[in-house]
């Protein structure tokens, strides 16, 4: 059953300027972004620094107020509700941040930070509520005793996500998005927090929305991967098969730049591809292509033709001209001519 | 040309050759003992770190938050907090050592013999002065007073800057030698930078997280930029990361620190195709693989440094742990040929 269900998303943040601040722009965070997540499983978007896949992660949960697209979540279109109506939507969807250091309270004990939501949406008598919290300090491996009544500070990074998760589930959601729960931890930390999301996605059936720019990581975690690129999936594929077969010209680089730790993973990935210059900014999207300024496999009409998401086959699609029928589909070359 | 400028600067940079001088570590610190005076006592934090760079070689320093390895890059640039204390220890740059030297010979070394590149490039930069103005600010400056106001117009200084600027390979260095750092994205920041750890024409450079902070593509470009001039310029470079994908990519050995101590030393190639210390075996076990697996982790947290384990510091985490480790702290010894490891599960670190 699909979960949550995005068609055609934007998001569009205004620039302004002088006295008057007249609108100027936009900032394109978000551009036409549709996608579907299946209960149980977890979908990773990836993407660079302003790829907009934070502000997909708010658009989906309804922390931002789309500009344009439908958000469909649990048969239910809740693009327009408006905070009255999606408090009980609210308690089905749950986030978990970044730093866990700036995401708990500093002045409150685990114990309230936990309840928090509980007595936000009026659950439960105090001591039903103590029962609760003891019981989601223990799914998170955090023993109660020790735990109930301390502060953030006096925890470590990985011990502090884990009140962040269990923060989380304190309401019972079916959908849980994860901000780069591990981007701020230590590797040896990251394996624990990575194993504890996997056993409660089993026991609980929860289903994930995990924002990384970790490949690797997501690589473990995913059932499938959208690859963002200036507020577009430029790439969405299972996770296995967007390893194997990599299609669209960015995933490709990406891949190719990741630093292994292995022979075994060295082979994996494609020959190094090393891409010129940096991201635009999303307020000045290029025309056309958005990738074409940084593309090596770059052809007539990339910067003119806004490329379409095209299907490869078994839920499989890259933004790429170079799959495009009416081109014959050349698809990306093999060996690609390093850059002059 | 900025290139042939560096090398022909006198003092050998040639690499690779046999001859004696270049057996010589340039950098070596021996058994280094460094304590923190704290609020809540006195912190153990460097515990015996013993660590040598050679002429033209690249190390890695890696281990996780708060092990010291960016302690130790700062005790060799004398760079402490006031309240660190350097209990004892040696450490040698090029033949002397540098806890003897005066604070003003040490500022002569300091950021031209050996330079830093700075972690973060969001925040090491000035942001009230155009990147020109900082790089001419490092190329004037002679290691002891203020160089004369004048010396900024100089156009040979300018000329050096803009060079240098173009070795990092910036994109248009006139226009950005006028720029403001917030102007730059953060790859230019980080190549800025560089820029200004070369001007000084440095036989050692310490990369203190590079490109970390920055996005994979743009952190590869910097990474492979940095070791075509490590190795076309001869350069000594200590890279410290977390992040052992990166020492593979860029180091010639790497040393694995623990809880302010070096748990293992091997030949990069080496250390990933088999690690001896049950830490770096931890380590590498947890980080995520794209071939797909992702290991445990490693249970507990980093020691305290206030009252910290006893004998070996990462028994208390270890999977191996026996009775001696609690006992006698273990010797970094070669436990196999051109490899150290301190742990009690190899004789050589077991034995007095």
């Amino acid at each position: 059953m699909t979960l949550l269900d995005a068609r055609g998303l934007v998001k569009y943040f205004p620039v302004t300027a002088g006295l008057l601040r007249r609108r100027v722009g936009d900032v394109k965070a978000v551009d036409g972004v549709s996608l579907a997540i299946e209960e149980g499983t977890t979908l990773a978007l990836v993407g660079e620094t302003g790829s907009g896949k934070t502000t997909l992660g708010r658009l989906l949960t309804r922390l931002l107020t789309p500009t344009n697209g439908q958000i469909v979540f649990e048969g239910r279109d809740i693009t327009g509700l408006d905070e009255q109506a999606l408090r009980p939507v609210r308690r089905q969807m749950q986030m978990v941040f970044q730093n866990p250091a700036s995401s708990l309270n500093p002045r409150r004990r685990v114990k309230e930070i936990i309840e928090e939501p509980l007595v936000v949406h009026g659950i439960g008598t105090p001591v039903a509520r103590l029962r609760q919290v003891r019981e989601l300090l223990e799914r998170v491996a955090l023993p109660p005793r020790d735990f109930l009544f301390r502060y953030p500070h006096a925890l470590s990074g990985g011990q502090r996500q884990r009140v962040a998760i269990a923060r989380a589930l304190a309401l019972h959601p079916r959908l849980i998005v994860l901000d780069e729960p591990t981007s701020a931890l230590d590797v040896s930390v990251q394996a624990k927090i990575i194993g504890l999301l996997r056993r409660l996605q089993r026991e609980l059936r929860l289903t994930y929305l995990f924002i990384s720019h970790d490949l690797s990581l997501v690589r473990n975690v995913a059932e499938s991967i959208a690859v963002m690129y200036l507020g577009k999936i430029v790439e969405l594929a299972a996770a296995e098969r967007l390893f194997t077969s990599p299609s669209h010209p960015y995933t490709r680089a990406l891949l190719s730049a990741i630093p292994t730790v292995s022979d075994e993973e060295a082979a994996l990935i494609p020959e190094k591809i090393v891409l010129r210059g940096e991201i635009p900014s999303p307020s000045r999207v290029p025309p056309g292509c958005a990738f074409h300024p940084r593309c090596y496999a770059r052809i007539d009409g990339c910067d003119r033709v806004v490329p379409e998401l095209i299907t490869l086959g078994d839920g499989h699609a890259a933004r790429c001209i170079l799959y495009d029928p009416a081109l014959g589909a050349p698809g990306l070359p093999n060996v690609i001519a390093r850059r002059e | 040309m900025a290139g042939r400028q560096l090398t022909d600067q006198p003092g050998s940079r040639e690499r690779g050759n046999a001859g004696t001088r270049c057996q010589e570590p340039l950098l070596s610190v021996e058994d280094l003992v460094i304590h923190f005076h704290l609020y809540e006592g006195l912190a153990r934090v460097i515990n015996g770190v013993s660590l040598t760079i050679r002429r033209g070689e690249s190390v890695a320093l890696v281990g996780e938050t708060g092990c010291g390895k960016s302690i130790t890059a700062k005790a060799i640039l004398g760079l402490l907090p006031p309240n660190a204390e350097i209990v004892s220890g040696r450490i040698v740059f090029a033949g002397r050592d540098l806890r003897r030297l005066p604070e003003e010979a040490l500022q002569k070394i300091r950021g031209r013999k050996m330079a830093m590149i700075f972690q973060d490039p969001g925040t090491a930069l000035n942001p009230v002065f155009t990147v020109g103005d900082q790089l001419m600010d490092v190329a004037s400056w002679q290691g002891a007073s203020r160089a004369p106001l004048v010396r900024r117009h100089n156009g040979e200084l300018r000329r050096r800057c803009l060079d240098m600027l173009r070795l990092v390979r910036i994109p248009d260095p006139e226009s950005t030698f006028r720029r403001y750092p917030i102007e730059l994205s953060g790859g230019m920041r980080q190549r800025v930078l560089i820029a200004l750890a070369l001007l000084g024409e440095p036989d050692l450079l310490i990369a203190d997280e590079l490109g970390t902070a920055l996005d994979v593509s743009i952190q590869d470009q910097i990474l492979e930029e940095l070791r075509e001039l490590v190795r076309t310029q001869g350069l000594s470079v200590l890279y410290i990361t977390h992040n052992l994908g990166v020492a593979r990519l860029v180091s010639d050995r790497i040393y694995v620190m623990y809880g302010g101590e070096i748990a293992e030393v091997a030949p990069t190639a080496a250390m990933f195709s088999r690690q001896l210390h049950p830490y770096s075996q931890g380590l590498l076990a947890a980080i995520p693989r794209l071939s797909g697996s992702i290991g445990e982790g490693i249970e507990g947290r980093i020691p305290d440094y206030i009252d910290p384990p006893p004998a070996c510091r990462f028994a208390p985490r270890c999977p191996f742990r026996m009775a001696i480790c609690d006992q006698q702290r273990p010797l970094l010894a070669a436990s196999e040929p051109g490899r150290l490891a301190a742990c009690h599960l190899y004789p050589a670190s077991t034995r007095r």
